[in-house]
């Protein structure tokens, strides 16, 4: 918004970054276990692209923003499993070319940037505080 | 009457244009997931600006306008996030608001007192 | 508005400088000293009216969101707040003299 509090834009955008990582985490996760049948793509795994917010060089930028969600391989993992009701003539179906503890992992560090970004947040609305308070 | 000068005007108008802001930050909020609900956006800067511009800060028009942001999938493009970064912005910035005004009744009251 | 204050009504009857210039025995760096605080005196009473209009200016950009630091609006509000209490002191001290004078039997 404002040039005045800026941080608070900041973060806030920091925040909404980390926030959509966790939800295609989440998407991701739901679906570690969606078999699909050969004739059709495998779940692709989510990224989401971040981007800074960039103000020029030599200045200050304005935080980061998602700039797109990209899909990762539609090949997947082909499995051999006849008794699945999906499996074609030669008994494969298709999983997520996925890792669970990637996952994870990805999980973690988005949830530790969204932490330090409400801190941050917190410790800029303070100090905005105390300099309303000059002269007092 | 004394204190009816252009700042404390302009600052007066300014409160009731965060005092809006305000309230469709909480409707926003209220909103989150309600389907096809588009988020309140409110603007009072630009017209504050020419209306001060024109020597006529109570001239100022608040407009509430619907975001045009991409929506999900119900519908709803409601940013939580942004919302409530935005609530403890426009809660600073009502915050200094204020001060300015009190800063100048106080120097009209020095002057008055005498202390 | 309350028309501003001339400092040329107000700083006659005070001499700031000699009063604080002259403390017995004192060494040059603090005469220094002294003599900037007189300085700073004169230059806030002769400048109370521009500080009151850069303080509006700032609380008009204030309004608008067009501050850019909340700093530059506080410290420009306390030194117009403090140099408006010190005028309006100076100009009680003239006119208690004032009637003084006028009460003195001759």
């Amino acid at each position: 918004m404002s040039a005045l509090f800026n941080s608070l834009s900041i973060t806030g955008s920091g925040m909404g970054v980390y926030k959509t990582w966790i939800d295609a985490t989440a998407d991701n996760v739901a679906n570690v276990n969606t078999v699909t049948s050969t004739d059709e793509p495998a779940f692709q795994q989510r990224f989401v692209l971040a981007s800074a917010n960039e103000n020029g060089a030599g200045s200050i930028g304005n935080g980061a923003r998602v700039a797109g969600v990209q899909f990762g391989d539609a090949e997947g993992r082909l499995v051999y499993d006849p008794a699945h009701p999906l499996a074609d003539e030669n008994g494969m179906v298709r999983h997520p070319d996925m890792v669970l503890s990637d996952q994870m992992t990805n999980l973690i560090i988005a949830q530790r940037a969204y932490q330090a970004n409400v801190t941050v947040f917190e410790r800029a609305r303070d100090a905005y505080l105390r300099g309303l308070e000059i002269g007092r | 009457m004394i204190v009816g000068d252009a700042t404390t005007r302009a600052l007066h108008a300014a409160l009731g244009g965060l005092n809006a802001r305000r309230q469709a930050a909480e409707d926003n909020i209220a909103n989150v997931e309600t389907p096809g609900y588009h988020a309140k956006v409110v603007d009072f800067e630009d017209s504050l600006r020419s209306a001060i511009g024109r020597g006529e800060p109570g001239d100022m028009a608040t407009s509430v306008t619907r975001s045009l942001a991409p929506t999900r999938m119900n519908g709803n493009n409601v940013a939580v996030d942004e919302e409530m970064v935005g609530l403890t912005e426009t809660a600073l910035r009502h915050q200094l608001v204020v001060e300015a005004m009190n800063g100048k009744f106080r120097l009209l009251r020095t002057s008055i007192q005498g202390q | 508005m309350i028309p501003p204050i001339s400092a040329a009504t107000v700083s006659s009857p005070i001499s700031l400088p000699s009063a604080v210039t002259a403390t017995p025995g004192a060494d040059p760096a603090s005469q220094e000293r002294g003599v900037d605080f007189g300085k700073a005196v004169t230059n806030a009473l002769e400048n109370l009216q521009s500080s009151q209009s850069a303080t509006d200016a700032l609380s008009e950009k204030a309004a608008t969101g067009d501050l850019k630091a909340i700093e530059d609006y506080m410290v420009m509000a306390t030194e117009t707040q403090l140099a408006t209490q010190l005028t309006v002191a100076v100009r009680n001290k003239a006119v208690e003299s004032f009637n003084d004078i006028m009460r003195m039997q001759i």
